[in-house]
């Protein structure tokens, strides 16, 4: 397998794409059954072979120019030689550094006898040993790269010693070196491209770096802080993530009702099964009930004390909403507002702005969750029914005004489930004025859900675990 | 018998089917050919998904089989079906055949085995319905085999699919285990409602169809509606082009403008003005909202068609 296409896939990985053993051999298997005349057949077969999510596209098509990029090492082979015949320049040169006293750098020889395929694993090897393909950011440090480079490699002495051996021959007069100045015009061309090649080497690894460090603000990383912590651009580059998990949830929720009970009665499977009898049917059978949609009710606290939470989850409800057709979303604070159509109306990031500042509410300050609970159960309770999962979204930090636990029985009643997931650690439930230890009962799950990696173990583990 | 050696070739058939298929789309198909891998294909609705699988397969010579997956879509009804109207009848015929057989054997167990010698028939090929996964297995000619809106399917179905991707062999309660005769071609659709399993991902080669450009766009008008005039051609890619540029809830796709270029022909058409737009839009746009929108920036698309 190429070399090359290894040091490609681990770039890949680097930055986040999944890259698989045998994605990696069909990639190589493909390249063999073309001929690659055109850079764009290569880049398709890897875009083809390697890249499965549609996503991580345009991601991919940076990384391929950054990986890819002309001032690559087999740029050397480009060199122009104007009028020149290289072949028979590098003969020439071979022989005059084969008579020479001069000792003359193995790298040079490279450069001179046009052997760049070992030319170009020293340079990787040097720019591997010299970490900078690993460093962080350090866009200064470049021209530091570039000079410790040309040292190691030593460039200058090299010139010298090719200067040295072609005034030697020359001074010999020995073996008609062709027209001297063609060969030391050849020489000259050759080492001003080594010269480029180095500084634009140095120049796709600063570029690089740059682009890991870009990246670095990326759901993975964000996944374990807090959610308190978070701007509003970092909860917004969340949007991949909330998703899938909009869709996670949503197969959650349907495949947990496709099991529930028994459906119509099945004649067909009936007759088969019972087929042995032969006469009357005594076994029978009933049909698997069709996947029921999910229905959801959401109830999101948008008060100050859970700000970014409620942003956040704002979010993933304005998402599950385009995975479930039957969502109905409110916002409360010191009472209770149905945003449903606002999420219908309005762009994401307009519609989870307007709701997270409370757009709708008559008392958009002080956090009144027996209030909030009693108008929903007053208002909108037939909303509620076998099917529907209602989500609570908050802290249960209710300023030691009633709980009003009668509301939530009303609704836990008639719902399918309740899930209350509130974003502060399952320690301070009980302190203060949270009164989740009352609510927590009437609940049918109810987890900490603090940042999106909790979300993501609530939506796996929790919900798909019990029946 | 056909012989589409190079990407080139397979874009040639394919234009000879009047399907303008991308350079990159060649390239997959052309490769999933040589290493034996289904390709799945993702892109928007209208793209032309589920046509390049049908041109594949006549640009191949081979029969086409279809799975469209929807929700609520099983191994049954994906692989095979007991005819059970059929074995109903038979067991009304073998009912009496069984109580003749019987009274003549005095020995219990051989009645027994005689019983059980019908019973094997019910379960046998003859009452077997093969559904386009099983018909793609056992089909004997190579076929092209196209899970359609793959992603609409339950993730259950996905995981049956690929184990079924992954061999070619089918295991039938009643009657074992069945392997495939010949490979087919497979091409999976998906709209991207739902992320694919990363373990079907692998399995498959990746397209990503897109919307095409005006020029190629152009081109697929030229191919599929060549009674339309070019200056109006050129008007109404432009015109597509900029709506696509709008936030609309469902963007016209290709299916829509070979439905409008099919209109502005019926039309006679040969110059597009604001008065014919406003009274053709509706083929392009199909949500109230979407036509209000577009209605609203009329003069983005009158600018677009003066340019063209
Ligand atoms: N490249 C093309 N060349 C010619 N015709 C095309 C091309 N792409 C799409 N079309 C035409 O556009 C129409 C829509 O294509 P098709 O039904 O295959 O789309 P699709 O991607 O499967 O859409 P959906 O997701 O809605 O099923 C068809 O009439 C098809 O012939
Ligand atoms: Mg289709």
């Amino acid at each position: 397998m190429h070399a090359s296409l290894i040091g490609f896939a681990g770039h890949l990985r680097d930055n986040g794409i999944k890259v698989s053993q045998a994605e990696l051999t069909d990639a190589s298997r493909a390249l063999s059954r073309l001929s690659l005349e055109k850079r764009s057949i290569f880049k398709d077969t890897l875009r083809a072979t390697l890249i499965k999510r549609v996503r991580d596209i345009p991601l991919f098509d940076d990384l391929f120019a950054l990986h890819f990029s002309s001032g690559s090492v087999s740029g050397l082979a480009e060199t122009d030689h104007g009028q020149m015949n290289p072949e028979a320049l590098r003969s020439t040169i071979g022989e005059i550094l084969s008579r020479s006293d001069v000792t003359v750098s193995p790298v040079a020889e490279m450069l001179l006898t046009g052997r760049y395929g070992a030319l170009v694993r020293v340079v990787t090897d040097l720019i591997q040993t010299m970490g900078i393909d690993r460093m962080e950011t350090a866009p200064l440090r470049g021209r530091f790269f570039l000079n410790r480079m040309r040292r190691d490699l030593n460039m200058d002495g090299m010139r010298q010693e090719i200067g040295a051996a072609l005034a030697e021959a020359r001074g010999s007069g020995a073996g008609a070196p062709g027209e001297p100045a063609a060969v030391s015009e050849y020489v000259d061309r050759s080492f001003a491209r080594m010269e480029d090649v180095l500084s634009s080497l140095v120049q796709r690894e600063i570029d690089k770096s740059r682009y890991r460090a870009l990246r670095r603000i990326d759901d993975r990383d964000i996944t374990e802080r807090d959610l308190f912590q978070l701007t509003d651009s970092e909860i917004r580059a969340m949007r991949p993530a909330v998703d899938r998990l909009a869709r996670k949830l949503k197969d959650r929720l349907s495949v947990r009702l496709r099991h529930a009970d028994l459906g119509r009665f099945d004649l067909k499977t009936t007759f088969r099964k019972n087929i042995g009898y032969g006469g009357p049917l005594p076994e029978l059978r009933f049909r698997k009930k069709k996947p029921a949609r999910p229905q959801v009710v959401a109830l999101c606290d948008v008060s100050r004390s859970v700000r970014n939470f409620s942003r956040f989850m704002l979010l993933f409800l304005y998402t599950l909403k385009e995975v479930i057709s039957k969502v109905r979303s409110f916002i409360f604070v010191g009472d209770l507002s149905e945003v449903t159509s606002l999420f219908q109306q309005y762009d994401v990031h307009e519609a989870v702005s307007l709701a997270a500042a409370g757009c709708g509410l008559r008392y958009p300050v002080g956090t009144d969750y027996g209030a909030s609970l009693a108008q929903f159960a007053e208002e909108h309770l037939p909303a509620v029914n076998s099917k529907t999962t209602v989500i609570v979204l908050g802290d249960a930090r209710t300023n030691r005004l009633p709980p009003r636990i009668e509301a939530m029985e009303a609704i836990a009643e008639r719902a399918r489930k309740v899930i209350w997931l509130n974003p502060e650690s399952t320690a301070t439930w009980a302190l203060g004025d949270s009164v989740m230890h009352l609510y927590r009962p009437l609940c049918t799950d109810v987890a900490e859900c603090g940042n999106l990696a909790q979300l993501t173990r609530v939506i796996e583990d929790h919900l798909g675990g019990r029946a | 018998m056909f012989h589409l050696n190079k990407p080139d070739d397979l874009k040639k058939a394919f234009y000879a089917e009047k399907y303008l298929l991308a350079d990159n789309a060649a390239l997959v198909l052309f490769l999933a050919g040589e290493i034996n891998k289904p390709v799945l294909v993702e892109g928007p609705a209208g793209a032309g998904k589920t046509d390049l699988a049908r041109v594949l397969a006549r640009t191949l010579g081979r029969r086409l089989i279809r799975l469209q997956c929807y929700e609520g879509l099983d191994e049954g009804k994906a692989l095979y079906e007991w005819q059970y109207g059929k074995q109903l009848l038979y067991s009304q015929i073998l009912k009496d055949k069984i109580a003749a057989t019987i009274s003549d054997e005095s020995d219990l167990a051989e009645a027994m085995e005689r019983v059980f010698a019908f019973e094997d028939v019910f379960f046998s090929e003859r009452f077997l319905q093969p559904r386009p996964l099983l018909e793609a297995i056992t089909s004997t000619e190579p076929a092209v085999l196209l899970v359609d809106e793959v992603d609409k399917s339950d993730p259950e179905f996905e995981a049956f699919l690929l184990e079924v991707l992954s061999d070619f062999t089918v295991s039938i309660p009643e009657l074992g285990t069945v392997s495939a005769k010949t490979m087919p071609r497979v091409v999976l659709t998906s709209n991207s409602s739902r992320e694919m399993s990363d373990a079907l991902k692998r399995r498959c080669l990746h397209l990503y169809l897109d919307f095409p450009d005006r020029e190629t766009e152009m081109e697929i008008i030229r191919l599929k509606v060549p009674d339309l005039g070019e200056t109006v051609a050129h008007q109404a890619t432009a015109v597509v082009d900029a709506l696509r540029h709008m936030s609309l809830k469902k963007s016209p796709s290709i299916s829509e403008t070979l439905d409008w270029a099919a209109a502005l022909v019926s039309l006679c058409v040969e110059h597009l003005s604001d008065d014919v737009l406003d009274r053709t839009l509706s083929v392009l746009l199909k949500y109230e909202r979407d036509l209000a929108q577009a209605r609203e920036k009329r003069s983005e698309l009158t600018r677009a068609m003066g340019k063209a």
